[in-house]
């Protein structure tokens, strides 16, 4: 009886348990729900500001006097605490802009734009990134820590994954994280409507490592005077600064402020254009290029929409890429609908809606004459998107591998990286399509077969002597002679091992016991490229708009274009490459090229041809009608 | 599914030729024999329909896909002689193969198979190399090509069978 009892509280307690753990997830569920107004208006955002320790940023003490700042100085406001109050930044930071190191194998299918690690000096263009991108390196392969990177890069980051996601400062000695607070996800970096906002003053904040004042200087919420890179290193921001090294500052603008100490800040759930287009940008990089009033914007913005429109996201913050296929990579059949052809075409075999196509008033191509062969062999961009293709292909620069927008940079059209585009190369589904591209270049240590490559800084250290009787030429002034004298300064020394190496321009370039330097090909030296989908041309200005000897001619450039290996090094003359290898080294396309010669002919012939078996076949049909009614005559 | 109907297509032809053969055996036939160049015409209407024939198939059957490269070029070479060798063979059969004519009810039959398939394949073909049809209609008229084709050929193959059942009959 008593061994009864035992086991029924035994269950009971068991019970419970279970109860409250489910109790306890379903409130933990609860809220982390995303605050909405479930309206498809507006939400003002007449908001407190939080600093990072979660508390509200007040001008005022408590007796409604101004605070003073030399006493006690008013933290910068952070993002993560500030839109976290509503909005689930957990699944933010899952998304696409800020998940590459945490989660590398997201978007592999699609090989993107990279970072690259670019030094003038030693030729390097080294294409980097977090995911797992064949042809790209990992930050880490070159030594760069997440301290470094967001130092190199963060000017185009809005911030997350390695701003945030990082060693602490006593596992990178180098990195000051508790003295630059983290480069958190700056929400406002794409939803501030408010031109106020900044992004070239992120950039500005970033090389003074200023990173925990970004939102706040970059908002124009407030300005931030000094640099958290001159602060001594037990620098705390809530504290006075040391007068011989003082820290960054926080001086917020009163009149942003209302009676509440709210502040308005103008958000917009789906950014502007001109906000991508700061990270987004591509630029022609040639001397001759056109001016840019000559040139067009993609079609999609001149109708009058934004990025966004199409590369939509949820609170996952998952953009949509929109290329073929992403349905399936990440397992939405729905995504395929915002394909160019889901978008104008509808998805084949779906149901409803998507079936067929015409978001937001796509039209429906004609495609009139066009044979169906060419939607199994080539992507919509490969005839609608990228610059119109030219004999060569051109280089051209990114915002992003460039610093393209940051009024700091220098820009030269000479500056590492090379880029050229539009190169045709096919996708992972085996159609053809525009990308960028380039050569990387680095200097390495070859080991068995494996090539490990050296930092640019250490280069320049080992080779010091070199660099300095170099030629004052700011890019491109390595050669046969240079790269020779840099590889026998990198020879290994007692302990050391590999062979010094030098990747540029497809070769792996090694130095003979006789001082020559001599390049072979290497699949480390292979070029990285990337597709591109912008900006899209009208119909009228797309390839096979004049017919099919757009392509299929022997003066097409589409066809028959070239491509300059480009390279940091020069040995003589820039070799050149076909663009399209998969049109220009087919052993029938000049055959078929030359059968549009014959098509009129070929046109008539048939014609005739037709002609006449249908008249016989006429003849026949109608000789055998009157024959049988000819004789159903005579026999009534 | 094309794939299973040219498979279903040719065994049907088949069957065809070979009733005629038998039939061609018992009855014998009052037909003249044909002239030197309608010989040689007809010669070059069926290595053309083999031709395209296999150039497509290699393709679209085997290894289903659309023709493209190499195989496409040598398709519409071929497709030009086997326009002219259509319009140039039908005329000497015409009188023999219409309704009222003394042909064999098989020999009309593969007539106008060969006539109607062979006319429908040339003006789809035509047709798709002018800029009037947007993709859904360049879709189905390959399609309708793909299948008027198959109509020629096993017409062909009907008609190759009963002139083997002719020439046996006659000896």
């Amino acid at each position: 009886m008593r061994r009864k009892g035992h086991w029924i509280w035994m269950l009971g307690a068991v019970g419970f348990s279970i109860a409250a753990v489910l109790l306890c997830v379903r409130s933990a569920r609860a809220g982390d729900e995303t605050l909405e107004t479930r309206s498809r208006a507006r939400y003002v955002h007449r908001i407190s500001l939080y600093d990072e320790n979660g508390d509200v940023i007040r001008l005022t003490d408590d007796s409604g006097k101004p605070m003073d700042p030399d006493f006690e100085p008013i933290p910068p406001f952070s993002t993560r605490n500030t839109c976290g109050k509503c909005h689930d930044m957990g699944q933010v930071h899952a998304g696409w802009h800020f998940n590459a190191m945490a989660d590398p194998e997201h978007g592999r299918n699609r090989p993107g734009e990279p970072w690259f690690l670019v030094d003038a000096a030693t030729g390097t263009q080294l294409p980097l990134s977090w995911r797992s991108w064949p042809g790209t390196w990992k930050p880490a392969d070159v030594g760069i820590t997440p301290w470094e990177f967001v130092q190199k890069f963060g000017r185009h980051m809005p911030g997350g994954g390695p701003g945030e996601n990082h060693p602490s400062s006593t596992a990178d000695r180098m990195a000051r994280w508790s003295v630059t607070g983290n480069l958190e996800v700056d929400c406002l970096s794409c939803h501030a409507a408010d031109n106020r906002h900044d992004q070239n003053e992120r950039a500005r904040q970033i090389e003074r490592q200023n990173f925990r004042w970004i939102p706040s200087a970059a908002s124009g919420v407030a300005v931030v005077r000094g640099e958290a890179r001159n602060a001594a290193d037990d620098y705390d921001p809530t504290m006075p600064s040391n007068p011989d090294r003082p820290g960054p500052v926080t001086i917020y603008d009163p009149g942003r402020f209302d009676a509440n100490e709210r502040v308005f800040l103008d958000i917009t759930r789906t950014p502007s254009a001109g906000r991508c287009s700061f990270c987004h940008t591509t630029r022609p990089a040639e001397d001759a290029a056109p001016a840019r009033w000559a040139t067009d914007t993609d079609v999609h913005l001149a109708a009058g929409m934004s990025c966004a429109d199409c590369h939509r996201n949820g609170i996952d913050h998952n953009i949509v890429r929109g290329y073929e296929g992403e349905a399936a990579d990440r397992g939405q059949p729905a995504l395929a609908t915002f394909t160019c052809q889901g978008c104008h075409m509808g998805v084949e075999g779906a149901d409803g809606l998507a079936r067929l196509g015409g978001r937001l008033g796509a039209p429906v191509p004609k495609h009139a004459g066009l044979p169906p062969v060419h939607f199994e062999k080539l992507s919509c961009t490969a005839c609608h998107a990228g610059p119109w293709p030219e004999k060569t292909a051109h280089r051209i620069q990114t915002a992003m591998a460039h610093g393209l927008g940051v009024a700091s940079k220098e820009h030269l059209n000479e500056a590492l990286p090379y880029i050229v585009s539009p190169v045709y190369r096919t996708l992972q589904n085996g159609k053809l399509a525009p990308h960028k591209m380039v050569w990387p270049a680095f200097w390495g240590r070859l080991t068995q077969g494996k090539v490990t490559p050296l930092e640019p800084e250490s280069v320049q250290k080992a080779a010091a002597e070199v660099f300095r009787t170099m030629a004052k030429e700011k890019y491109a002034s390595l050669n046969e002679e240079s790269i020779s004298k840099i590889l026998t300064a990198l020879a290994p020394k007692k302990g050391a091992d590999g062979e010094p190496v030098y990747i540029s321009g497809g070769q792996l370039y090694r130095r003979e016991e006789n001082g020559r330097v001599v390049g072979a090909n290497h699949k480390l030296a292979q070029p990285y490229a990337w597709s591109i989908g912008h900006n899209v041309r009208p119909a009228t200005q797309s390839l096979g708009a004049r017919g099919c000897t757009d392509c299929h001619a022997a003066d097409s450039a589409f066809s028959h274009g070239t491509l300059e290996v480009a390279s940091p090094a020069h040995f003589g003359e820039s070799p050149k490459e076909p663009n399209n290898p998969l049109m220009a080294e087919s052993s029938t396309e000049e055959l078929f090229e030359s059968s549009f010669l014959l098509r009129p002919a070929f046109k008539v012939v048939g014609i005739v041809a037709a002609f006449t078996v249908a008249l016989v076949l006429a003849v026949c049909l109608f000789s055998g009608l009157t024959g049988r009614l000819k004789r159903m005559g005579e026999k009534t | 599914m094309y794939r299973t109907v040219v498979i279903a297509g040719l065994v049907v032809a088949v069957i065809a030729g070979v009733l005629q053969m038998v039939s061609a055996r018992r009855a014998k036939s009052a037909q003249r024999r044909a002239l030197l160049w309608e010989r040689v015409v007809f010669v070059v209407l069926l290595l053309s329909v083999i031709g395209l024939a296999c150039t497509a198939w290699w393709a679209v059957v085997v290894k289903d896909r659309a023709m493209s490269g190499l195989p496409l070029l040598i398709h519409t070479a071929v497709g030009g002689l086997f326009a002219v060798a259509l319009a140039i063979g039908i005329v000497p059969c015409a009188a023999r193969c219409r309704f009222s004519g003394t042909a064999s009810g098989w020999d009309k039959l593969f007539f106008w198979a060969l006539g109607g398939g062979g006319l429908v394949a040339l003006v789809t073909i035509l047709l798709s190399m002018f800029p009037w049809f947007g993709t859904e209609g360049m879709k189905c008229l390959m399609e309708v090509h793909r299948y008027s084709a198959l109509v020629v050929v096993m017409a062909a193959v009907g008609k190759v069978l009963a002139l083997v059942g002719h020439l046996r009959a006659g000896k």
